[in-house]
């Protein structure tokens, strides 16, 4: 059965993490991202889920990673200042193989910047902001029903490949009104998969996909889980090169063998277009509305919108812009995605890059492709 | 009765300044890793507190206990519920 | 060998012997744990060990049992999570003055607000070991360190006293040379509902020690046991006197409503049932 709903952005991530089962959320007040804890706070307890409010957002990020091994699927919201304490414990998920949600309302920044204003200049820090080399799973909704519908996916694909994902919104989608719908009957969910055999069991396995079966803590699997470099029991072995390559190249490679259940974009106008215009994110709206314009004009004009910026889809991205002249990025930043793009694509790249806090004008990103369509 | 493990021993000699009764000295001449190993050189002062068995960081000190140690010979009246020899 | 040592059937066999210097204290306490766990007749497999970043952070490493080993100074609000997930699971949490006064002072003391039901087990030896022997937030007024060449004017913090302070319902005082008030205290803090902080202060003969002329193990465990005062005498003494002694004691045993107890009120109340535990095995909820 279908239900239609007319609410916020956060709310709706809310609603789709408690469909995706997420029964802990620890979190600190930020904005624009605190209604999404504010929700979770009212609905939790009535689902028989926990919500702490921690003491900052380090501790958010270390209570959640305690959460999944504790058995619940945990998730925390933040924005970019506590995106930027959250790092190493984001690092110590992903070489403990920890599936939790972080969702990004992502604001105005560097540092305090414009907390009601929306940006999208944490891409970068979302694929490199802790130290070390891993592979991030990062998910850019560009409509409120997306944000929903991308918050179960984003549970599902952390179970799915033991790590954390995070969703990068922006603060108009996270504070914008839409109708969303929401249908049982469509919602998939991955349960986590517990090992079976407790005699011989190995949490950090070199298995083929990359991912091992996770027990929780009290199952009796005696799991020791470190941030240390570790063997396949989960012991320490610092000194050692060759388990070091091994261990992280599994990590990352679990990630990039599985691009194609992984990335997605979505496309129009793409095959005879001259020029396309590459957004994510709540940069969409205002690109689609332009390249109708566009097309209106009689200029050949396509988008790619990119569901998932990281792992980044160059496949599909360098398919897609094979035959056409020029392309264009839009993004709410002075150009992060823009340099990955520039080296996936082999056509010439332009940037249009807004900050400020202001969305994109769709009359701004036609001016653009007008004049590098040659009118 | 009182073992200790050769292989764990450091050679702290943390059980020496914590056993109440004196009961272990070091001996002269160092072992292949070059530890001084602690001996039991009194074991009738003994009076088995366990003490030495936690205060030993390496797990290589066993004070080898039987539950009714305090019960000689059968004879119930000795039964003391303090838990020392005297 | 004719008999085993009591606390080997507790610990991982295979990383034995572990990393701790000659004469440190953290293998002692972790023996003391053992013993007070049996002493308060725990059900070892129930346990969950949490702890930081240090050399009494790798304790938990070594004991047969589910362990997180997390980043630095952030043990406690693991722990949070840990225990809040799942509140059946005995929680016991390792940390080091470094790891649990420094860079984890604020968890610290919000754990202790919150009353959460943790054991907290900080293994104070007044230095950085891991790293080399700097000076650390409770190294005594005038101690030598790498980082202090010509010794530290900073005030030390009294963490037992601190966390009793930030609303813990048990906190205690030992040093290693106390090894069964510590035994006890872990016996009474394993029992008590709430959140629990035993405070051993312990022997660092490679770095404390050999900065202040304190070389060897017993040298050390000797000025720890000499330099430490009754807590019930010490209220009796002028604050001259008491200059770098070791208060020892214990200094909150109360009760007060537990945070997961709470949850679990409200959860009770909003949602009529249980709240859940291992939820993300379920398919359907």
């Amino acid at each position: 059965m279908a239900e239609e709903l007319f609410i916020q952005g956060n709310e709706a991530c809310a609603k789709g993490a408690l469909k995706a089962g997420c029964r802990f959320f620890a979190g600190y007040p930020i904005t624009p991202s605190t209604e999404v804890a504010e929700s979770l706070a009212r609905e939790l307890p009535k689902v028989g889920g926990a919500f702490v409010q921690m003491e900052d957002e380090i501790a958010s990020a270390g209570a959640i990673i305690g959460g999944s091994w504790g058995g619940s699927k945990s998730m925390t919201a933040t924005s970019g200042p506590g995106f930027s304490l959250m790092q190493e414990n984001i690092g110590y998920a992903f070489i403990s193989e920890t599936p939790i949600v972080i969702v990004n309302v992502q604001r105005g920044s560097p540092s305090t910047g414009q907390p009601t204003m929306t940006s999208q200049s944490d891409m970068m820090q979302a694929r490199w902001g802790s130290h070390g080399d891993y592979e991030p799973i990062v998910l850019s909704p560009s409509s409120v029903q997306e944000l929903f519908d991308f918050t179960i996916r984003a549970f599902n694909l952390a179970e799915e490949f033991r790590t954390p994902v995070f969703i990068m919104t922006d603060e108009v989608i996270g504070h914008m009104r839409e109708k969303i719908i929401i249908d049982d009957d469509k919602i998939e969910i991955v349960p986590r998969k517990r090992p079976e055999d407790k005699e011989n069991y190995l949490p950090f396995k070199n298995v083929e996909n990359g991912t091992n079966p996770m027990p929780s803590f009290g199952d009796g699997f005696n799991v020791h889980v470190t941030g240390l470099t570790h063997d396949e029991r989960g012991y320490p072995d610092t000194n050692n090169p060759k388990t070091h390559t091994d261990f992280i190249e599994r990590l990352c490679n679990k990630i990039i063998n599985n691009k194609g259940k992984i990335c997605s974009v979505k496309s129009k106008y793409c095959d005879d277009a001259d020029i396309i215009v590459i957004s994510y994110g709540s940069p969409v709206r205002s690109v689609g509305t332009a390249v109708e314009q566009a097309r209106e004009e009689g200029l050949k004009a396509g988008y790619i919108k990119i569901d998932t910026p990281w792992p980044f889809p160059d496949k599909e991205v360098k398919e897609l812009t094979k035959n056409t002249k020029s392309v264009l990025v839009a993004e709410m930043n002075l150009g992060q995605m823009f340099y990955e793009i520039d080296r996936v694509v082999d056509v010439e790249c332009s940037l249009i890059g807004k900050i400020g806090g202001e969305l994109h004008k769709p009359s701004e990103i036609l001016s653009k492709i007008e004049e590098l369509g040659g009118k | 009765m009182i073992y200790i493990d050769e292989d764990y021993c450091k050679g702290c000699h943390i059980c020496l300044y914590m056993c109440y009764k004196n009961v272990y000295a070091i001996s002269k001449e160092a072992n292949k890793k070059g530890v001084q190993l602690p001996y039991v050189n009194f074991e009738d002062r003994c009076t088995k507190c366990g003490v030495c068995e936690i205060v030993c960081p390496d797990q290589a000190i066993t004070v080898d206990i039987d539950p009714n140690w305090w019960i000689e010979n059968n004879e119930y009246e000795n039964f003391n519920p303090n838990m020392t020899m005297q | 060998m004719s008999k085993p040592n009591r606390f080997i059937p507790y610990l991982r066999e295979d990383r034995l012997p572990h990393i701790f210097c000659l004469g440190c204290g953290n293998g002692s306490i972790m023996n003391a744990f053992l013993a007070g766990m049996e002493k308060a007749e725990m059900d070892f497999e129930n346990i969950a060990m949490v702890s930081g970043i240090g050399c009494s952070s790798r304790i938990p490493g070594y004991v047969k049992c589910d362990s997180l080993h997390s980043t630095h100074g952030r043990a406690l609000s693991f722990a949070t999570g840990l225990k809040v997930s799942n509140p059946d699971l005995d929680v016991v949490v390792f940390t080091g003055d470094g790891d649990c006064a420094s860079i984890g002072g604020n968890h610290l003391i919000h754990a202790a607000r919150r009353n959460i039901n943790l054991t907290v087990i900080c293994i104070n030896n007044n230095i950085y070991g891991m790293t080399g022997g700097q000076i650390s937030p409770t190294s005594p007024k005038g101690s030598f360190g790498t980082t202090a060449p010509y010794g530290t004017e900073d005030n030390p913090f009294n963490l037992a006293e601190l966390v009793a302070t930030a609303g813990a319902t048990y906190s205690a005082r030992w040093t290693t040379s106390h090894i069964e008030n510590v035994v006890t205290s872990i016996k009474t803090a394993l029992k008590n509902p709430g959140f629990s902080f035993v405070e051993v202060v312990s022997q660092c003969p490679t770095y404390y020690g050999r900065k202040n002329k304190l070389r060897t193990p017993t040298a050390m465990a000797v000025t720890l046991k000499v330099n430490s005062v009754l807590k019930s005498k010490a209220q009796n003494m002028s604050p001259k006197a008491l200059e770098g002694k070791i208060v020892v004691g214990e200094f909150a045993n109360k009760s007060k409503a537990e945070f997961t107890d709470n949850i679990e009120k409200l959860v009770q109340a909003k949602s009529g049932g249980k709240k859940v535990i291992n939820s993300a095995f379920e398919a359907e909820l």
